[in-house]
């Protein structure tokens, strides 16, 4: 009982037309999903529609025509719609900047001041900073004994 | 039951103020006294919402309907084993179910962390209490579950039929605690600002439970995929509902978090970063909480309280506000202690992943907001569903699945083009080799094959690691393969249990690039005896038989299937009507291969009560999506497993140009 060849690419082109639209009455589920009695009719309405040879922007302006534009899975690419679909590459290309620029910014070396200078400029704030560098160099030494394998950081 | 759960939120908030304002106090004044005290004190909150939730759970078993909120979620029909699921069923016992998981984790979270880290504890101890009290406030004066109704009913009106599945033990309760979990790192990293170090110390921790709460999280999303798969009965396992999105970008924002907290970990880069990721997350996941319970927009799951929405609103913006704030203010302190030595490294590596991660999130993000935006702008009514998901994070997704491959290939600080050689030379064949036999044997969507290629360039990676590692322990100790492995992984467990879930993502990936672009479904009706034919399966209609129940009417529809004509298997599909509720809930008779699962529903019995409708699928790889799950818990178990040897604990805090604010 395997489906007609003509019948399944129907039957295929019914199937993807259902995942583009909404049930009106239930909440963001496509006309797949749905189990409403209103989705089912409107599944049943596009099958007649595409078996009588209207094509799938038709069908979908029909729908449109009836219900509105909420209708539609996603936001036509038209008007001020159009954002929706333009505004996700726009935000991936400032983030690619940001990156970019930020790796740029990282290579640079770390501005170190010269000991020398820092002894000098005898800044009492300093003193607790250069404590917590002397803490932990001494607990470095204690840590990096050489043991049996790597420290589970290496690889 | 009433009088003792009120009682045990007033306590427990009386509690939660406590310790958050005797930490406070014990810091400010130096006293360590009434720290430990303040610390007493989150413990018992734990305790106390522990009292609290069980009085819940009691007044269900005694099906005390006097309380309102047992009476909206249990009836005297309800099987007593889903009293659990009932507990949380309801905006107001979800709530108190957050609140004690959060009470729960803030004392672990305490009692865990070593005294070496003593100055982190009180401002971590404020940080998790201030969280605890404000749902303890919403939840007394918005949302008690304890509320009494006037007038006992005789029944209550019983339990969501929808939430009568196995996966409903687990699904929301992991969730919820995943989300909630999320509080943990950021309180962590907070705690570091509050407390003005300089150096790395909260990022252990913050590791830690940033890695728990993104396993449970992502646990309780499959958790929640699977449940959507048996009982929604469509044959989809994921919408793009706004509250599904809403779980997603946490859990995002963590998986970026837990990738680059391992560069402060190894090299002490990325300290600003960090902290503004854990604050980005945290404010995602309190934006999940608002979406879930404000109910702006329209869902299948959302609870729907408005009042509510407000609140959690407020929450929000004070919390990212606040954070925010706190990360500007203490700027001058955080600073990188190396430098970024090459763009072609594992530093940069993360630094794209996260990008990538990000940008999913924000195109999840952008999905569910747009449509209020568009309504506001232009009074345009428009609906943003999978089509447009599909469309703009597809690519996203895909190009995490081939940086998930290329990633662990590079390495640290830069990479020359003979170690690249090195490491490429045989994952990029392979992965081409694979696309090659699968385009001769059928597959043939580009989309399709680009998908299983980058998956298989992350498996090669991971294999060729694994082989190598084995390979040069074997040579250097000796010992047989079998042993080197193991002593492999115990070596490198967080780099190991991070390849482990990696090939768990994989799993995943074949399941969703299988199901998306392979399917086949088929809506029949179909006469008792007859067949339908779907892919390589015909699907005969056997019977019907009927239970009628107080409160249900059960039908289960027995099927047998054949496969080149020869019987192969028979199933049943199972469909229950609640006439209080009109909803019915079905269950799918699924056959599950390593190959692909025949998936039948059961749909509606036709009004001459000969036939059935139902809808049949083919979907392939499914069962590697739901295996992906405990991989995932296995390589996050050994991601996490403490070591004997105390791990690096980080880099020397090297600071350029110290800027002291007074």
């Amino acid at each position: 009982m395997a489906l007609a060849q003509e019948e399944s690419s129907l039957e295929a082109r019914a199937q993807a037309l259902d995942r583009q639209l909404i049930c009106p009455v239930c909440p963001g589920e496509t006309l797949n999903q749905s189990q409403a009695t209103l989705a089912k009719q409107m599944r049943q309405i596009l099958r007649d529609r595409l078996a009588d040879g209207q094509t799938e922007q038709e069908i979908t302006d029909y729908f449109v025509s009836v219900y509105g534009e909420l209708v539609l899975a996603a936001p036509p690419k038209h008007g001020f719609l159009l954002t929706a679909w333009l505004v996700p590459p726009a935000a991936l290309l400032a983030g690619i900047t940001v990156l970019v620029l930020t790796i740029r910014r990282l290579r640079k070396p770390l501005a170190l001041v010269p000991a020398a200078e820092l002894e000098a400029s005898n800044d009492v704030e300093l003193e607790p900073y250069l404590d917590l560098v002397d803490k932990e160099m001494r607990g470095t030494a204690v840590k990096d004994q050489p043991g049996r394998g790597a420290a589970p950081w290496r690889s | 039951m009433a009088e003792l759960g009120t009682a045990s939120i007033i306590l427990a908030l009386a509690l939660a103020v406590y310790a958050a304002a005797g930490s406070l106090a014990g810091v400010w004044w130096r006293a360590p006294g009434l720290a430990i005290s303040a610390r007493r004190a989150t413990y018992l909150v734990a305790l106390v919402l522990g009292v609290a939730t069980a009085a819940l759970v009691v007044a269900f078993l005694r099906n005390e309907f006097g309380i309102q909120y047992v009476a909206e979620n249990s009836n005297l029909a309800m099987p007593r084993i889903y009293t659990w699921v009932a507990f949380y069923a309801g905006n107001e016992g979800s709530l108190l179910y957050v609140a004690m998981a959060l009470s729960v984790v803030s004392a672990l979270t305490v009692w865990l962390l070593p005294r070496r880290l003593g100055a982190l504890r009180p401002y971590t101890n404020i940080v998790l209490m201030l969280v605890v009290t404000f749902y303890l406030v919403v939840l007394m004066v918005l949302a008690n579950p304890f509320r009494e109704l006037a007038v006992v009913p005789v029944d209550g009106r019983g339990i969501n039929p929808l939430l009568t599945h196995p996966g409903m033990f687990f699904h929301p309760p992991m969730l919820m605690l995943g989300l909630i979990a999320t509080t943990v790192p950021f309180a962590l990293a907070t705690a570091g600002l509050l407390a003005r170090k300089v150096d790395d110390d909260w990022v252990d921790w913050g590791r830690t439970w940033g890695i728990v709460a993104w396993a449970l999280l992502g646990t309780g999303l499959l958790l929640g995929a699977w449940w959507a798969y048996t009982i929604l009965g469509w044959g989809g396992y994921w919408a793009w509902d706004p509250v599904e999105n809403a779980a997603l970008m946490p859990f995002l924002g963590l998986t970026a978090f837990i990738h680059s907290i391992m560069v402060q970990k190894r090299r002490g880069m990325f300290r600003m970063w960090n902290i503004a990721l854990i604050n980005v997350t945290f404010g995602l996941a309190n934006f999940g909480v608002f979406i879930n319970r404000g109910g702006p927009v329209p869902s299948v799951h959302s609870f729907g309280a408005s009042t509510l929405g407000w609140v959690f609103l407020a929450f929000l913006a004070v919390t990212v506000v606040g954070s925010f704030a706190l990360f500007y203010y203490r700027l001058g302190i955080l600073r990188s202690a190396q430098r970024l030595e090459s763009a072609l490294s594992r530093e940069a590596a993360f630094l794209v992943n996260n990008l990538l991660l990000l940008g999913i999130a924000f195109v999840t993000m952008w999905g569910v907001v747009f449509p209020l935006l568009s309504e506001a702008v232009s009074g345009h009514t428009v609906t943003v569903a999978e089509p447009f998901y599909n469309q703009v994070n597809g690519p996203l997704m895909l190009a995490l699945i081939a940086l998930m491959g290329i990633g662990p290939l590079l390495p640290w600080r830069h990479a020359t083009w003979t170690t690249l050689r090195r490491t490429m030379i045989v994952p990029f064949p392979v992965a081409a080799v694979l696309v090659a036999a699968l385009a001769i044997g059928g597959v043939h969507k580009p989309v399709a094959l680009l998908g299983f290629g980058v998956s298989g360039l992350v498996a090669a990676s991971v294999l060729q690691e694994w082989v190598r590692g084995t390979h040069a322990r074997h040579r250097a100790s000796g010992a047989a393969y079998p042993v080197a492995f193991l002593q492999l992984i115990g070596a490198n467990r967080p780099r190991y249990g991070g390849y482990v879930v990696h090939l768990a993502v994989v799993m995943l990936a074949f399941g969703i690039i299988g199901s998306s672009f392979y399917s086949l479904e088929r809506d029949v009706i179909l006469p008792v005896g007859q067949r339908a034919a779907i892919g390589e399966y015909e699907v005969e209609f056997v019977r019907t038989d009927t239970e009628r129940f107080a409160d249900r009417t059960e039908r289960t529809a027995t099927l047998r299937i054949y496969r080149d004509g020869q019987p192969l298997d028979t199933m049943t599909a199972w469909q229950a009507v609640y006439p209080s509720f009109r909803m019915i809930s079905t269950r799918a008779a699924i056959r599950m291969t390593p190959v692909e699962d025949l998936y039948v529903l059961f749909s509606e019995v036709q009004p001459d009560g000969r036939s059935a409708a139902f809808r049949l699928l083919v979907n392939p790889l499914m069962l590697w999506m739901w295996l992906s799950g405990p991989v995932l818990l296995l390589g996050t178990v050994v991601a996490l497993w403490p070591s004997r040897q105390r791990a690096l604990a980080y880099a020397p805090a090297l600071i350029a140009e110290p800027r002291v604010r007074p």
